[in-house]
């Protein structure tokens, strides 16, 4: 089967596309799942703080 | 969060990992290069897994959202409420490969076919839903509101579905039936099975996303309790 320059060409450009599609799958999941970690370790450090300055408030009340 | 549940989430996120590279090896190896489109069909499997998946989600919008209105439990509410964001991340990614998809198949970036445009408006109604729940995210008068609001657009998967078969646009209609009076995707055995795995892969991960992101709202709502319990 002969492959012209103009099938060639247009093999070439459907790569592209087929990158740029999958490119942007990646780029979507992997940017969500990040957001999604840091909100973990947002949420983390706040539970953390808090239960500590509860029992430092709880120490504080009991010496007295 | 026991450890119990952490060891089966990071099982299902190692069994999603392994059905996410198997099924990148059928799309891109296994199934055969589609005579009329070329290398660029591939983009389908992974662009029907994500449509799929978005799908499942909206559906598993609508249950929870039943079984919140008739329990009142939270829990139900959260897994509603993160559905529906992984629902709107996966018809994001559906819509923009589709897009990246037609244009060099139907030289246009968009067009306003029944397929697309119901699913259009699936995906618009789930971004309406979300802007609601963050209006007034423990306000359980929303809560309920949000809950009919994810019911009614359950009942827009079945028009999307059948959009191409009910009203005849440029997208495909996957499932066909044969002049031998048989049912058939129109695609070749290695292009079914690879399109089943990688439907598969996006289920896997949309079950893994959700587990995680219920995760983050239980850690939500033990901060909110904490904040109460200083605050008294």
């Amino acid at each position: 089967m002969e492959i012209t320059l103009k099938d060639l060409l247009a093999e070439i450009r459907n790569l592209a596309y087929l990158f740029y599609g999958y490119s942007v799958i990646w780029v979507i999941l992997l940017g969500y799942l990040f957001m999604l970690t840091r909100r973990e370790k947002s949420l983390r450090a706040e539970v953390e703080e808090l239960k500590r300055l509860i029992e430092s408030e709880k120490s504080v009340n009991s010496e007295r | 969060m026991t450890r119990n549940s952490d060891r089966w989430l990071d099982l299902l996120g190692f069994a999603t990992l392994i059905l996410i590279i198997v099924g990148l090896y059928m799309a891109f190896v296994y199934a055969q290069t589609e005579v009329n489109m070329g290398l660029v069909y591939r983009i389908f499997f992974f662009h029907f897994g994500s449509i799929a998946a978005g799908m499942f989600a909206v559906i598993v919008v609508g249950i929870a959202s039943i079984a919140y209105l008739r329990t009142s439990a939270r829990k139900w509410d959260r897994v509603a409420e993160a559905s529906a964001e992984i629902g709107v991340v996966f018809s994001t990614i559906g819509l923009v490969t589709g897009s990246i998809w037609a244009r060099p198949i139907w030289g246009v970036w968009w067009t306003w076919d029944p397929r697309l445009t119901t699913f259009l408006i699936l995906w618009l109604i789930y971004i309406a839903y979300l802007m609601l729940r963050a209006s007034a995210r423990d306000d359980p008068r929303v809560a309920r509101f949000a809950a009919v609001f994810g019911i009614i657009g359950v009942a827009n998967v079945p028009i999307v579905i059948m959009s191409a078969r009910i009203w005849r646009g440029i997208s495909p209609v996957l499932f066909q039936q044969t002049a031998e009076q048989q049912f058939t995707f129109g695609l070749t055995p290695e292009m079914v099975q690879s399109l089943v795995v990688c439907i598969s892969a996006h289920l896997f991960l949309f079950f893994y996303i959700l587990a995680y992101r219920t995760r983050l709202d239980s850690l939500r709502d033990q901060l909110v309790e904490l904040r109460r319990a200083r605050a008294k």
